[in-house]
């Protein structure tokens, strides 16, 4: 299934789990989605192989930045109403605390989404929702 | 700091999970910098109509670099935590090339370290992205966080 096949089924019927599969990076990194409400929730299951610091453990920050970019990019094309895939422009990621060995949860939060740019927040938790390990603000360029 | 170079380049793929399985290569860390690829895989696609690599292959290749070129520059014992990083996506990673970037560390006060670094494919005059980080130091030996 092409991307934007994989975005148009998500938006008629809302299961967004399609688009995912499409994406590689996608599948080789095992993310979910789970529709909670209105809400998108990018879930990560933990495997050994996010494990950046085996001292801790902690997750690979590449990998809390990677789920927080794609949090966003989801929770973004969820709220948008054209079938484009949109390209991430800058990430700013806060580091709150060590990510444990865990299944990670990420969510984002449309702040502003403008004709051509989107500003997208992204909190990531583990166990208590209360408690992020992780945040970003992101910028994505919506039309060409 | 003197470094075995050989030596951190084998620690990292053998002690480091996630550096294993993206297949980081350490090309060289000195005192101005480090630079290491991640040699291309399919599964590693973004967007699979233009073959496009996903920005987080990038940001595992940036944020690695980031905190490694931090430690030469401390003293021995000293450990840094990611406080932020910032990533710019310049342009599009070409799709089947291999990534690969330059961090350096260009200030270090008594707490932070502030870094720079570039991901670039053919040409490093033409990055892919740019990021900027900050460090915090900690210490599993308190001994060794003495002012600077």
């Amino acid at each position: 299934m092409s991307i934007s096949d994989g975005i148009s089924a998500a938006r008629q019927n809302g299961d967004l789990q399609p688009l995912i599969e499409a994406v590689p990076y996608f599948r080789w990194m095992g993310l979910r989605v789970d529709r909670q409400g209105e809400e998108l929730i990018t879930v990560l299951p933990f495997q050994d192989m996010l494990i950046g610091n085996p001292l801790l453990p902690a997750l690979h920050g590449g990998v809390t930045g990677a789920l927080l970019e794609s949090a966003a990019m989801i929770s973004l094309i969820g709220a948008m109403d054209t079938p484009r895939l949109p390209k991430i422009v800058n990430i700013t990621v806060e580091y709150l605390r060590p990510g444990g060995a865990l299944d990670s949860f990420a969510t984002g939060i449309v702040t502003k989404q403008g004709r051509r740019v989107a500003s997208v927040r992204a909190h990531a938790w583990q166990k208590d929702r209360d408690k992020l390990f992780a945040a970003a603000t992101t910028h994505f360029l919506i039309s060409p | 700091m003197e470094i075995d170079f050989e030596n951190v380049r084998q620690l990292m793929i053998s002690t480091i999970p996630h550096m294993a399985a993206v297949g980081l290569d350490l090309i060289s860390l000195d005192d101005s910098g480090v630079v290491a690829k991640i040699p291309h895989r399919p599964e590693f696609v973004g967007d699979p109509d233009t073959g496009v690599v996903h920005g987080g292959i990038v940001t595992v290749l940036l944020d690695s670099l980031s905190g490694m070129c931090v430690v030469p520059k401390l003293p021995d014992g000293t450990m840094v935590a990611t406080l932020d990083l910032r990533i710019d996506y310049l342009k599009p990673a070409l799709s089947g090339q291999d990534i690969y970037a330059h961090a350096h560390c260009y200030k270090t006060t008594r707490n932070i370290a502030f870094t720079r670094a570039i991901a670039y494919q053919g040409d490093i005059d033409d990055p892919i992205a740019h990021a900027s980080g900050s460090f915090m130091m900690t210490a599993t030996d308190k001994s060794v966080m003495k002012p600077a």
